[in-house]
């Protein structure tokens, strides 16, 4: 913690090394957050390069309060709330869906190499509602408390944890069914 | 799966590697939105010394 605290100090003051170290410590969890959010690799990578741009602009006024972890899972998840209210961008990634990647214009690299693991969790959490799949990333991939949470989605504290416990137990099924073909 | 810890392991267990040239072409970008100094940020003499 004093540790984590030592490296903004030291990123608001403009060292690119303890960004660069800020960078490395949080970006696959992030990655991982919003590719379960969004079940599409292209829009997961855009929205963890725009948080990291976004948050070196604003450096000098930076103010982290809780643990940074939690306000850049904070930044991915309104991001990917945008994303999807964004109508062309989203009509043009299912069109990029559609096509199976399989087109011969260019693209840049891929940035995120998917576990098999994660592409099984990324289809399952597809199928939950929103606000439950958003509420169970939340907790299991950031590790954000049930009021932590709920101050993110505007709802009780209540509402989050029935969102996440009908989320697991969903998901739960949905693994299952997965493993046992 | 029998419980709910086993979905939380198996979340927590599914990995995601990254492709370092993409990496660096991020850092770069931060790095040039927020102007940070690679290195040590200069000390700057006070007047007089």
């Amino acid at each position: 913690m004093l540790e984590e605290r030592y490296l903004i100090w030291r990123f608001k003051h403009g060292s690119a090394e303890a960004f660069e170290r800020i960078y490395e410590r949080h970006k696959n969890d992030l990655l991982k957050l919003a590719v379960v959010l969004l079940g599409d690799v292209h829009a997961a990578e855009d929205i963890v390069h725009e948080v990291f741009v976004h948050v070196a602009q604003t450096r000098s006024s930076l103010r982290v309060t809780g643990n940074l972890k939690s306000l850049l899972a904070t930044s991915v998840v309104n991001r990917a709330r945008n994303y999807r209210r964004d109508a062309y961008r989203y009509q043009h990634s299912l069109a990029r869906q559609d096509e199976g990647g399989s087109s011969d214009s260019f693209e840049p690299p891929r940035w995120a190499i998917l576990s098999e693991q994660l592409q099984l969790l990324s289809a399952a959490m597809a199928q939950l509602p929103y606000e439950q799949r958003e509420a169970v990333a939340l907790h299991l991939g950031a590790q954000m408390s049930f009021p932590e949470i709920a101050h993110i989605q505007n709802a009780s504290i209540n509402t989050v944890q029935g969102r996440c416990r009908y989320g697991l137990q969903k998901l739960r099924s949905l693994l299952n069914s997965e493993e046992t073909p | 799966m029998k419980s709910i810890d086993d979905v939380r392991r198996f979340y927590q267990e599914a990995t995601l590697g990254t492709n370092r040239s993409r990496d660096e072409a991020v850092l770069a970008a931060a790095l040039r939105a927020g102007e940070l100094a690679r290195g040590r940020p200069a000390i700057r003499a006070k007047p007089g010394m």
